[in-house]
Formats: C-alpha cells, structure tokens, sequence
C-alpha cells in the first residue's frame, strides 16, 4: 500500500509553495525561453509587470540581452508568461520609458544600446530592486518612511561596526 | 473602439431583471464575475441573441438588426454546458459546422482535435468534462470569430486541462482584433489573464474596471480589533475568530497588529459581493 502524507508533507517535495504548485510544472515547461529571454513569475513577490521590468533590466545588464536584440511581442510574451495583456503592455511601455527598450511600429520592440553607466547602474538596480522591495513591505505593514530610514541607518552602523 | 458596446441591455424574467450598459474593450479580456444568479449566463445568452432582450448591442461597431448574419459568424460561444446531443460524434459535427459556416477553418480543427488527444469517432457522450470543454472551445475557435464568449469555460476542469484552456484563449488573443469575455467563479484564472473585470449583481454592473488599477486601488486589511474610524472607510467587513478582514481605499493603514496586502481578485469577490459578517 502506498504511504498517505498529509498536504504539509507531500507539498514539502516540492520547493514552491501551494499557490504556485500545479500551475508551476505547467508554466515552467513553456517559460518565455525564446529570443533567450528568461522571465520566471512569482504570484508571491508584488506586481507581475515590476517583476518582468526587474528581470528585462537585470539581463540587459549582465549582457545577457544585447543592444539591437528583438524581445518577444506584447502578446506573445502575455501568452508565454500567462498574464494580461495589459500587464504584458505596462511592463514594455516602463522600460521604453526608462530607455532600455524601444519599439519600431511594425516591427517590435528591441534592446537599446548600453550607456556608459550601465554597469554601475546594474549594480545599483539590483539593489534598487531588493530595497523597493523592502520599502513595499514597511508600507504595507504601518513602517513610517522615517522609521524605515532609521532602520536602513541602523544596519548600516551594524555593518560599520564589524568592518 | 469596444469588442462589444452594449447599451441599456434588459431582460426581463419576471422575478429577476438584467439591465446592463457595458463597453467590452477589444484587444483585451474581460472576466464577468458574480455571484450564482447575478445574471453572467443571462448576459451571455442576450449576447448571443439567445435570449429575447430590448436595448442595443453593437459587435466590433456593427448593430445586430440588418447584419444578422456577418455578426452570427463573428461571435461565437462556449456555454457552461455543452449544446449538443450527446450521442453524436465529433465527425458528424465537423459536418453540420462546415454547413454553418463557411469559414470553419477543418484544418486548425484537425490540429487542434490531435493537439489535446480528442478521438474523431467516439460520440461526445464518452467524453470527460475537460475533454466536453475543449472540444467545446476547439469548436468555437474554429469558427474564427472575433469575439469569443466563454460561460465558465475552466468550471470542473482539472489544473493542467485549465492550464491548456486558458492557453487556447491567450493563443486567440494573440490577434489584437480580437475580444474576449469570460465569465468564471475561478477567480485564479482572471488574477492570471483579465485586463479587465466586470462585477454583476442582482443583474446590474456593480462596477466595471481594469484588473490591476481595481486591485490597486484597494487594500485588504486584517485586525484584531475594528476602531469606529475603520469602520467607516471597511468594505464588506469578515468577522473571524481571530478577528476582522475588510477591503479599504484608505492608502496607509497603520496600527499594532494590522496586516494590509494587496488584494486577489478572489478576496475583492468576497468582499464585495458577500454579505457582511459582523
């Protein structure tokens, strides 16, 4: 007879959470891997679209993506990644703004060329990233702006301290 | 320009009224939800010139009066059961399609039919409830409309099947003439693929909006203790065991022991469209 595990313990063979399961060994099998671009979505850390924007950046800094590169259309990538159109468009239309990619009526949307900068500013995204994540986090749980600045201030002694 | 325009839409049942103005945006897909009885499937049906109703719908811009056909052919529907007899197989329906419409496309049907492992000889009767729904849908797709309507397309439809439901949908939106709209209670489908969501209740539109500017716009908020000033801004108050869960516009909400996160489009239905529990 087979053993009976409780969902607890047969969830635990598996590394994503119960929201993500099924939906995952489905989704991972046909992730946007086309063009080489690599986007993997979470339903757990914030906006689908910042989510996408985050990944674009980050291999467009790592060289990943290269300056002049065609990214998937906005709905293919909606397609691809299961998600609306809408988020699909928003995630695109930021990072055209932003000057990562433009768009050619007609033809898609492309990789801009790298600026001087870029490599620092990759640095610092990344880690732009991971404090606007926190910062989301200290508003949704009541953390003042002031408060969450004393706090960064606070670990940056910490760390003085030991160096 | 909208998919679908529809204006001051009434159906009329005696005990329960429809009245509906709704734009439905091309290009883009819209979720109906509701609670059972709110009048999705009604809509759906008026739509589909299935059920008598006064008012005005215009299809990709075209009125239905006098273009009774080129609009027959544009929209087509997949309805929470199947409309066909049980006994009849997919061969012998492929049949009765060609005849109905000339631009069934037997080609992408074949594909399709091989695609998702769907026998040609077999009467629909045998079929499971995922397999009904794709067959369903493998029809509906065929018939290259511009507008599809989909009445719980994913309802007893297991994960991976829905998976590759919601998939055929996302591959006909891939054509930005194209609309669709959805009416479903797995409210996880439209947190994935809804650019827009539709609230009905009691046959009425509680509210029309687009999907993440709605979620966005609300904060779901968990307390311990309600304060008579959150109590004034709570919507559809959930009183626990452990104490109370509500939907605010408040921006910052802030105190010892609340917790606020962006809500799920599942948590919006329940709290809209719920009754309060306090």
């Amino acid at each position: 007879m087979n053993d009976i595990f409780t969902k607890k313990q047969f969830l635990a063979n598996f590394l994503p959470t119960l929201d993500n399961t099924l939906y995952l060994l489905y989704n991972n099998s046909r992730n946007c891997q086309r063009q080489d671009v690599h986007i993997q979505l979470s339903l757990q850390s914030g906006p689908l679209y910042e989510q996408i924007e985050y990944q674009i950046r980050a291999q467009i800094f790592s060289g990943e993506l290269k300056a002049g590169e065609a990214l998937p259309s906005i709905r293919t990538l909606a397609r691809e990644l299961t998600i609306g159109v809408i988020t699909a468009k928003r995630a695109y239309d930021d990072l055209i703004a932003e000057g990562f990619l433009y768009a050619v009526q007609g033809k898609g949307v492309f990789v801009s060329e790298k600026r001087e900068d870029d490599l620092v500013n990759g640095k610092a995204e990344r880690l732009r990233a991971q404090i606007r994540a926190a910062k989301r986090f200290a508003k949704e749980n009541g953390i003042s702006p002031e408060q969450f600045g004393k706090i960064l201030q606070e670990i940056m002694e910490e760390e003085n301290e030991r160096a | 320009m909208n998919g679908l325009e529809i204006k001051d839409l009434a159906v009329d049942y005696g005990n329960f009224k429809l009245c509906v103005s709704l734009g439905v945006p091309r290009g883009c897909v819209t979720g109906l939800v509701g609670r059972n009885g709110a009048g999705k499937s009604t809509l759906i049906k008026a739509i589909m010139r299935q059920e008598e109703a006064s008012g005005d719908i215009l299809y990709n811009g075209i009125p239905f009066w006098g273009n009774e056909t080129e609009v027959l052919r544009k929209i087509a529907c997949v309805f929470d059961s199947p409309h066909f007899n049980g006994a009849i197989k997919p061969k012998r329906l492929l049949k009765i399609m060609k005849g109905m419409y000339p631009a069934f496309d037997e080609e992408r049907y074949h594909g399709l039919m091989q695609r998702f492992g769907l026998p040609s000889d077999k009467s629909v009767r045998t079929f499971s409830t995922g397999m009904k729904r794709k067959f369903a849908l493998i029809l509906a797709l065929c018939q290259k409309p511009d507008i599809l309507l989909l009445d719980e397309p994913t309802s007893g439809v297991d994960p991976y099947d829905r998976g590759a439901v919601i998939d055929l949908i996302q591959e006909f939106m891939l054509d930005e003439g194209h609309t669709v709209l959805f009416s479903t209670h797995i409210t996880e489908d439209l947190d994935k693929i809804a650019d827009y969501l539709v609230f009905l209740q009691d046959g009425k539109v509680l509210l029309a909006e687009e999907k993440e500017t709605l979620c966005e716009s609300y904060r779901l908020v968990q307390v311990p203790e309600l304060s008579e000033e959150m109590k004034e801004q709570a919507v559809g108050v959930q009183k626990s065991m452990f104490g109370y869960t509500f939907l605010t516009k408040q921006k910052e909400v802030s105190g010892e022991n609340v917790l606020v996160k962006t809500p799920t489009v599942e948590e919006i239905f329940v709290h809209l469209l719920g009754e309060e529990r306090i």
